[in-house]
């Protein structure tokens, strides 16, 4: 979201880049995160934070098995 | 300088070293390099596009013509899709940020505001991308170098290129597991004087940079480049000087060969050669060589290629004259015609006869080209549209000489010579990289990196001194090392006495590298290794110096199958006993005439048989007593 004038402004307003996460996965965990933390600045850390798989901090090439 | 009065040089240093962050510049890979092979392979071609600037690099459109394509080779440990050029960069390594500005502190140079990623045309291949990602992070700052001030002009972090693999005239192999790592790269002013200063300089640099304690040591790891120019001369870029102690010879050299070049043009311009009197038709000889016993010539003619000849008039004599040492002005039209055409090489008559080319072939050569006395000729052999492009480099080289030194940048060979890379870029070859976000330097963050900065190496010195209860020497000599981390972890984790880790990873290490060994390119976690065995009681530490050895050519074997493989397994008690006994036998009439006093030869036959297997101070206290008992 750095490439893009676009998402720079997205990222000024508040929306937290979550990298490839899927956006049912983010709606998921937000709702587990609020359960856990009521300080948003907490809520983002725990977003930002790999803790199941849920998004990958390095992305490689998926070879297609024939 | 020998012969010449020493000229007005004027030199400047870049250094580049590799900095030892938890990932990349841009994307999350780690920075070590890969140990296994290619998990998968891309092809690409290289397309010259205008960059945004509007310029078209000459040599880019030429590989593009001849169509070389470039093989990539990657794994999923130590590269992603960033690297393949596949995904937009990450923000920039933080971690990187901080320590090129703890140098920049060090160094007193003053940090940008913002950091602004720029890109640099790089069309060789080595980057996926074309360009390589550059950031100036610091300028203007002062080193005091034996109270000299030297003028540090940048600080930048820059992202490392591809590793080359393979190089053929159609494809280029690159393994980009080295892409993206990060790079400091420290900029002097061009005021170093004598190849002496250049030295002393860069090894103050290197001091500074090891005190960040974040850079990387080994193969690779530091890049030096040298910009030297002289009055009447041309400034030279000269690309990857590995070692420190060739850097003077370097600049020795190239200043040796500007101030030969300049002579060459006089003489040239003394017989009256001019530009137009070096054009000339290229003469197609292949009937004159279609029974020669030249191999190159013998093999481009059976591959239906031809054999063209140019004569350069006036310069008879001059492409066979010494710029340094191998290097010729033949070698410089040489390097030119292969690397515009790819084409192997030249022949020149001034090395003619030769290489299987016989006196009556040039004889012939030079009745047909209507060559005079003082006219040289050059033959190349390949296929006619390569051969033609390397005769146009040839002449293109040739009117240069007419002018002096030609600018361009060179690469250093191992010996401290130099040989033609590339015309030299030109100077708008960077524009901004619009993908990577600009990087305030916040001044909070100068003040914490103020606070916590690391030790100067003479601070270090003192702390280890205490800390390891070393002698101030032995202290010294690791804190100006690039094992200094590598001895506190040791240290810190066995019960090898200090004084022996702190000699081996200084002056045996240093000893083993003049004897040839690589040492440097053995990792930290293979030495530590090492002395872990001494501290088992694995081997003795005595073996330690063979096994690094063994591992300069074992790099990814376990130290322990070197014991194992070199013999080096501890001795039992009983087993340097009965070595003992072997030894006294043998000298049976030395120990009787002399008892006890023979225990200093007959110590130095035991210890040729069991040294590396035993402590020596086990050995000498039984061998007294072994000595005392045959005594009585």
């Amino acid at each position: 979201m750095d490439v893009y004038s676009t998402g720079r402004d997205l990222q000024r307003i508040g929306v937290i880049p979550l990298g490839d996460m899927l956006p049912e996965t983010a709606l998921v965990k937000m709702m587990w995160a609020f359960g856990q933390r009521r300080d948003p600045g907490k809520v983002k850390e725990l977003m930002v934070t790999t803790l199941a798989n849920d998004f990958s901090k390095r992305r490689v090439l998926e070879a297609i098995e024939e | 300088m020998s012969g010449d009065a020493t000229p007005k040089m004027k030199v400047g240093l870049e250094i580049h070293r590799q900095l030892d962050t938890q990932h990349k510049l841009f994307c999350g890979c780690p920075t070590d390099f890969a140990e296994s092979e290619p998990e998968e392979k891309f092809l690409r071609r290289l397309r010259p596009t205008q960059s945004e600037l509007g310029q078209i690099d000459q040599a880019a459109l030429f590989e593009f013509h001849r169509g070389k394509s470039i093989m990539y080779e990657s794994d999923h440990l130590t590269s992603c899709l960033v690297e393949m050029d596949e995904e937009p960069p990450g923000k920039l390594n933080q971690e990187a940020i901080e320590t090129c500005l703890t140098a920049a502190i060090f160094m007193n140079t003053k940090p940008v505001d913002e950091i602004h990623v720029m890109r640099k045309v790089v069309i060789d291949g080595s980057n996926t991308t074309g360009f390589q990602r550059t950031a100036v992070v610091a300028m203007d700052g002062m080193l005091e170098v034996d109270e000299k001030q030297i003028p540090i002009s940048q600080i930048s972090l820059e992202e490392d290129a591809a590793r080359k693999t393979t190089q053929t005239r159609e494809l280029g192999g690159y393994r980009i597991d080295r892409l993206g790592v990060p790079l400091i790269e420290i900029t002097t002013g061009p005021v170093l004087g004598t190849p002496e200063e250049v030295e002393k300089v860069a090894l103050a640099i290197g001091t500074i940079l090891r005190a960040t304690r974040k850079v990387k040591r080994g193969l690779g790891s530091i890049r030096q480049d040298l910009n030297v120019s002289i009055p009447n001369g041309a400034l030279i870029e000269i690309k990857g000087v590995q070692e420190l102690e060739l850097l003077g010879k370097a600049v020795d050299y190239e200043v040796q060969r500007q101030l030969t070049l300049v002579r060459i043009r006089d003489e040239l311009k003394e017989r009256e050669v001019k530009a137009e009197s070096v054009e000339g038709n290229y003469v197609d000889l292949s009937d004159i060589f279609s029974q020669t016993k030249a191999r190159v010539l013998k093999e481009a003619l059976s591959k239906r290629g031809v054999v063209l000849g140019l004569r350069l008039h006036g310069f008879a004599g001059l492409l066979g004259k010494e710029l340094g040492p191998g290097l010729r002005l033949g070698t410089e039209l040489s390097n030119r015609a292969s690397f515009w055409a790819g084409v192997g090489g030249i022949f020149h008559t001034d090395e003619l006869p030769g290489y299987g080319i016989t006196e009556d072939e040039v004889r012939r050569a030079r009745e047909r080209m209507k060559a005079e006395a003082n006219d040289a000729l050059v033959l190349v052999a390949d296929e006619a549209p390569r051969a033609k492009d390397a005769l146009d480099a040839v002449v293109e080289r040739a009117k240069e000489a007419l002018r002096g030194v030609p600018e361009e940048t060179r690469m250093a060979m191992p010996d401290g010579t130099t040989r033609f890379m590339r015309p030299r870029p030109g100077a708008a070859r960077m524009y901004p990289e619009t993908d990577v976000p600009p990087t305030p330097v916040a001044t909070e963050l100068m003040a914490k990196l103020k606070r916590e900065l690391p030790e100067t190496p003479e601070e270090e010195a003192k702390s280890i001194m205490q800390r390891f209860s070393l002698n101030e020497k032995l202290a010294k000599q690791l804190a100006d090392s690039d094992y200094l981390n590598l001895f506190e972890n040791i240290a810190t984790s066995s019960k090898v006495p200090t004084s022996f880790i702190a000699t081996t990873l200084t002056e045996i290490c240093k000893n083993l590298e003049r004897e040839g060994f690589a040492i440097r390119d053995v990792s930290d976690e293979k030495i530590a290794a090492v002395f872990r065995l001494v501290d088992q009681g694995g081997v003795a530490k005595e073996a330690v110096a063979d096994l690094l050895k063994w591992e300069t050519k074992h790099p990814t074997a376990d130290p322990k199958d070197g014991v194992t493989e070199l013999g080096l397994r501890t001795l039992t008690v009983e087993e340097l006993e009965t070595a003992i006994d072997r030894h006294i036998e043998k000298n049976r009439k030395l120990v009787q005439e002399r008892g006890s006093a023979a225990f200093a030869s007959v110590m130095g036959s035991v210890m040729s048989e069991v040294r590396g297997k035993i402590d020596a101070r086990i050995v000498s206290e039984k061998l007294k007593e072994k000595l005392a008992k045959a005594a009585n």
